[in-house]
């Protein structure tokens, strides 16, 4: 049972990307500030010359800025956009979960998409640089050219996509978009 | 039971394929002959730039003319080359480049 509860919690940690690093610099930059302004008030306290401008000169600029003080608003504004950005994306990883009941199974997306290319190509006996497949999160698309005056049945090709999908069982599932171009390439 | 694998055809292959077709229903040799394969909609499109065999004027005087004959080439070299090859034939397009008259042999 716990041995469930582990392997749900490491696909999950592999499957999305770690906040870590976005936390450690952003708790560094608040650290910095805040070591800075308590020296200022130390200094200011004590009646000694400030490191680069005094508590109360500080409060001033904010209610005249000029336009240094805009410019490096705009950039804590901007460094705060991209900080809820990093804290409300997803942050998925391009991998899928393979179902199995022992082992916890991680498909890189790449991986998964050659899969699928080849059992596409296969049905529709073309050359493998005729296939192009793309993997999303739910969606895997596979379009065929065929070769001039050999039809590729696309039905087939989009039921053996459909059966493979069904057979891996992924985490998250997928559904598959297969299409055939309306125009071939001679030779094969 | 099928064995895994495939087959390729290269696009020379095909292309030397549909001049010997059509050299035949021209009734030239193949060397005279210049095929282009290309894709239309899926199928092939064969560009024929040949001579046509003529019959000598006089040779024969009820045979069909030159454009009547060159469609019915067109036509067998779609019919064979698509029996031939497996592929689907979508346009055949013919150019004449010259005639080959046939000489009478002389009786002597």
């Amino acid at each position: 049972m716990t041995e469930q509860k582990v392997k749900r919690r490491v696909l999950r940690r592999e499957r999305y990307r770690s906040r870590s690093l976005a936390v450690v610099i952003a708790l560094s930059l608040v650290s910095l500030g805040a070591a800075y302004a308590g020296t200022e008030a130390v200094l200011a306290a004590l009646g000694l010359t400030p490191l680069l401008i005094a508590p109360v000169d500080a409060l001033a600029a904010v209610d005249d800025p000029t336009q240094p003080v805009i410019a490096g608003a705009a950039v804590a504004v901007l460094l705060g956009l991209v900080a809820v950005l990093v804290a409300v994306a997803p942050g998925r990883r391009s991998r899928h979960v393979i179902a199995h009941d022992r082992l916890a199974i991680l498909v890189d997306d790449e991986v998964l998409a050659g899969s699928f290319g080849r059992t596409a190509r296969v049905v529709a006996g073309v050359p493998a640089d005729r296939v192009h497949t793309t993997v999303t999160p739910r969606r895997v698309g596979i379009a065929v050219t065929p070769s001039s005056g050999f039809p590729v049945d696309q039905p087939s090709v989009a039921e053996a996509a459909r059966q493979l999908a069904t057979e891996l069982a992924t985490t998250p599932s997928v559904r598959v978009g297969a299409r055939v171009s309306t125009s071939g390439v001679v030779g094969s | 039971m099928t064995i895994p694998g495939r087959v390729s055809i290269s696009p020379r292959a095909l292309e030397s394929l549909a001049t010997g077709v059509a050299a035949e229903h021209l009734g030239v040799a193949a060397k005279h002959v210049t095929v282009r394969l290309s894709d239309t909609e899926g199928r092939l499109a064969v560009s024929v730039a040949a001579p046509l065999r003529t019959p000598a004027l006089g040779a024969q005087g009820d045979a069909p003319g030159l454009i009547a004959r060159s469609q019915q080439a067109r036509a067998d070299i779609a019919r064979d080359l698509a029996a031939t090859s497996g592929a689907q034939v979508g346009t055949v397009a013919l150019r004449v480049t010259g005639i080959e008259i046939e000489t009478p042999r002389r009786v002597s």
